[in-house]
């Protein structure tokens, strides 16, 4: 660009046809000058490239002749001086060490005659070495293609075999997805067989296209009951029933019918049976919206016609005519609208009777448990009480142990002062404990301590087995009563309400949504349990000094209670009574329920714990006596 | 007289030991009624609870034989369904 010279256009003024033929001439000269350029530096380039390759031709030659590349040379052309074991002739016996050494030493291989020179040319082209590996190379190949050729037709066959299946031809059948896991496994163990023999793969895979021929065997998720029915299925709906049961079995630990229940309205469903209609629903609103639009254009046309009617321009029956031709469009996608309706609504009607069918079966599983969970609920709360009544045995047993306890207090005390006056008396030690008498009340304390600590032992062991069996029970029973729950929540699953004015899947809905309103309150009670539990007490030195008989502690308890009665509780007859009826204590029937006697001797706790546990079993609530208690503790 | 009242005192004293091991005896006795009579109350009871249990336990397996039941209707339902759309599919 440089080189071009420009017109002087101040200088020269040019008109327009000059400044035309000016421009192409101008593009011409720019074309020519730009290509004599480009040759130019091609030339130059190529020119330098052939200079360089001439010196280092040059230099090549200059390095070839010198004295070094000349030694190496000759190393380089030296014979083979590999040590070819094949030329090595057996050494003679009763050769020398000499000899020996020289036998073994590498030597140069014998000179060859000229016909052995063209052979070996060839063979330098190819070694031998080489040749071998390149021909165990092919034959390993070929052997591997053999080998794997069983497995391929395998494979053929099972992508093949649901094909063949006449009934279930479906448009997926390539794309069968339904994990063959029986297949799977066999495949597995015959790759590694392969690697070793080609042979007993054969076997394995005349054996695993005789299991083909047989489909029951494919369904090891079906029960027994049904695999008749698995049988007679078709290839593509075995397919969807498999890729539904899927999720089934990729969770661990599921219930199983709680898991059907649940893929029977899950994603999976909804992309089957919903998925079309919700396109056909789209269709529809699609055709809605246009008829929407030429309601519209019609009304405009309609008014054109009128205003031009009005003004007595011509051209309005032509509008009219228009007017004629979108009411056609109209009427055309409403008919198309209607047969989209109907079938959805025939979708509709599979989806309601599924659904309905699964109710029905949750329905029968959920009344099932009804009927079944309310005597075990009863019963349930039957344990509960007789475990609360053993409850009041284990703590009137350890009422009665304390104040065993306390007296043996008070017999360690009086020996003590014996042993004071015997010492007074000039007795040693020693003297005392050789005594026959203080031996036989040693061995009789000493008896009592033993028989107190085995029976608290048994009365822990006993409180705690039993604790036990009842949680236990409680803990097997739990699972039934979540269940009742799982099939209410599957039934309220519902499908997807397509806003058609025909359906009345709401009401129905609400009509059986009753089923929530089972209360299950045991789950309080154990905790309830659970906080009472008493831990047994080992040390034999807690003994408590104040104790008072029973009979006027209860004395004491009933004075309090009608002291503190209020209006609280409604009889079965709807009367209001008065808490004392439920609160004031019959020795008599507290003796009954527990052995208790009048003169047994306990501390004020002890005798809030029996009390407590005897409410307990005739199931008044705390909050009815919390204040008595509290009250009652006050009291000297 | 030292001697007489050493004596006297000796005898108040076995006299005193003896009554304590009665008391001591006594008490020994109290606690293998409190005993025996807590094994009865409690063996009474706990025999009740194992009766209870043995029922909840049969109930219990009767609720599992009808999950089963369910199961199987269910299978036949889903086997329908899977077989109709299915059909629908190759339409």
């Amino acid at each position: 660009m440089k080189n071009i010279k420009t017109p002087d256009l101040q200088t020269e003024p040019i008109n327009e046809s000059d400044a035309k033929v000016d421009s192409t001439e101008l593009k011409k000269v720019l074309k020519k000058s730009s290509s004599n350029r480009f040759i130019k530096e091609a030339k130059n380039k190529s020119e330098k490239k052939i200079a360089d390759i001439d010196r280092l031709k040059k230099e090549i030659e200059e390095i070839k002749d010198s004295p070094k590349i000349e030694n190496k040379k000759e190393e380089i052309e030296t014979p083979y001086l590999w040590p070819r074991f094949d030329l090595v002739t057996p050494l003679k016996e009763g050769s020398d060490r000499k000899q020996k050494r020289n036998h073994f030493k590498i030597r140069k291989e014998p000179e060859k005659t000229n016909q052995q020179v063209e052979l070996n040319e060839e063979k330098e082209e190819k070694p031998t070495s080489q040749k071998t590996i390149r021909l165990s190379e092919k034959i390993w190949k070929k052997k591997e293609k053999e080998a794997n050729k069983p497995i391929k037709n395998l494979i053929k066959k099972i992508f093949n075999y649901d094909k063949k299946n006449e009934r279930g031809k479906t448009k997926t059948n390539t794309e069968y997805l339904w994990p063959r896991f029986d297949l799977v496994t066999s495949l597995k163990e015959e790759n590694n067989i392969t690697m070793e023999t080609a042979n007993n793969t054969n076997n394995q895979i005349e054996n695993n296209t005789q299991q083909l021929q047989e489909p029951e065997r494919v369904a090891p998720f079906i029960e027994n009951a049904n695999r008749s029915l698995w049988s007679r299925m078709t290839s593509g709906a075995k397919e969807i029933m498999s890729n539904a049961y899927e999720g089934i079995y990729m969770t661990p630990g599921l219930n199983k019918v709680v898991g059907k229940m649940e893929i029977a309205y899950n994603q999976f469903w909804i992309d089957k049976k919903e998925g079309k209609a919700v396109r056909l629903k789209n269709k529809m609103d699609s055709f809605g919206a246009r008829n929407n639009a030429l309601e519209e254009v019609k009304s405009e046309v309609s008014k054109a016609a009128t205003m031009l009617e009005e003004l007595g321009l011509p051209g309005s029956a032509s509008n009219l005519r228009e007017e004629r031709k979108i009411e056609n469009k109209i009427s055309k996608n409403e008919s198309k609208m209607d047969k989209l309706q109907g079938r959805i609504e025939n979708r509709e009607n599979r989806i309601n009777i599924f659904v309905n069918k699964r109710d029905a079966i949750a329905d029968r599983l959920i009344t099932h448990y009804e009927k079944k969970l309310s005597p075990i609920e009863g019963k349930l709360s039957v344990l509960e009480d007789r475990k609360n009544e053993i409850e009041l045995f284990c703590i009137s047993s350890e009422v009665k142990i304390d104040e065993q306890k306390a007296k043996i207090k008070r017999i360690e005390e009086t020996r003590a002062k014996i042993e004071a006056s015997y010492i007074k008396a000039g007795y040693s030690d020693r003297q005392i404990k050789k005594d026959a008498a203080m031996k036989e009340l040693n061995n009789q304390i000493s008896s009592i301590y033993t028989g107190i600590q085995l029976e608290q032992a048994k009365i822990a062991e006993r409180r705690n087995r039993i604790n036990e069996k009842v949680a236990k029970v409680n803990k097997k029973a739990e699972p039934y009563r979540n269940k009742k729950n799982e099939f209410i929540r599957i039934k309220n699953n519902r499908p997807v309400d397509f806003g058609l004015k025909e359906r009345k899947y709401a009401d129905e809905w609400k009509g059986t949504a009753e089923v929530h309103g089972h209360p299950r309150e045991p789950g309080n009670q154990i905790y309830e349990r659970q906080s009472n539990y008493i831990e047994p007490e080992n040390s034999l030195e807690n003994i408590y000094p104040d104790m008072e008989r029973f009979d006027i502690l209860t004395e004491r308890w009933n004075v309090l209670v009608v002291e503190n009665s209020e209006y609280v509780k409604e009889d079965a007859n709807g009367i209001m009574r008065q808490d004392s009826e439920f609160l004031l204590i019959n020795p008599d029937e507290i003796e009954g329920a527990t052995r208790i006697r009048d003169d047994n001797q306990m501390t004020k706790e002890n005798f809030l714990k029996i009390v407590e546990q005897f409410y307990k079993v005739k199931k008044i609530k705390k909050e009815m006596y919390q204040k008595i208690i509290n009250k009652f503790i006050e009291t000297k | 007289m030292k001697d007489e009242d050493k004596i006297k005192n000796e005898d108040e004293l076995i006299t005193d030991i003896e009554s304590l091991i009665n008391e001591a005896k006594g008490i020994n006795d109290e606690i293998k009624n409190i005993s025996d009579d807590f094994k009865q109350d409690v063996d009474k009871k706990e025999s009740e609870i194992d009766q209870t249990i043995k029922e909840i336990d049969q109930d219990l397996e009767e609720l599992d034989e009808a999950d089963k039941e369910a199961e199987i209707d269910f299978e036949k339902l889903m086997i329908d369904e899977s077989e109709s759309i299915a059909a629908e599919e190759n339409e």
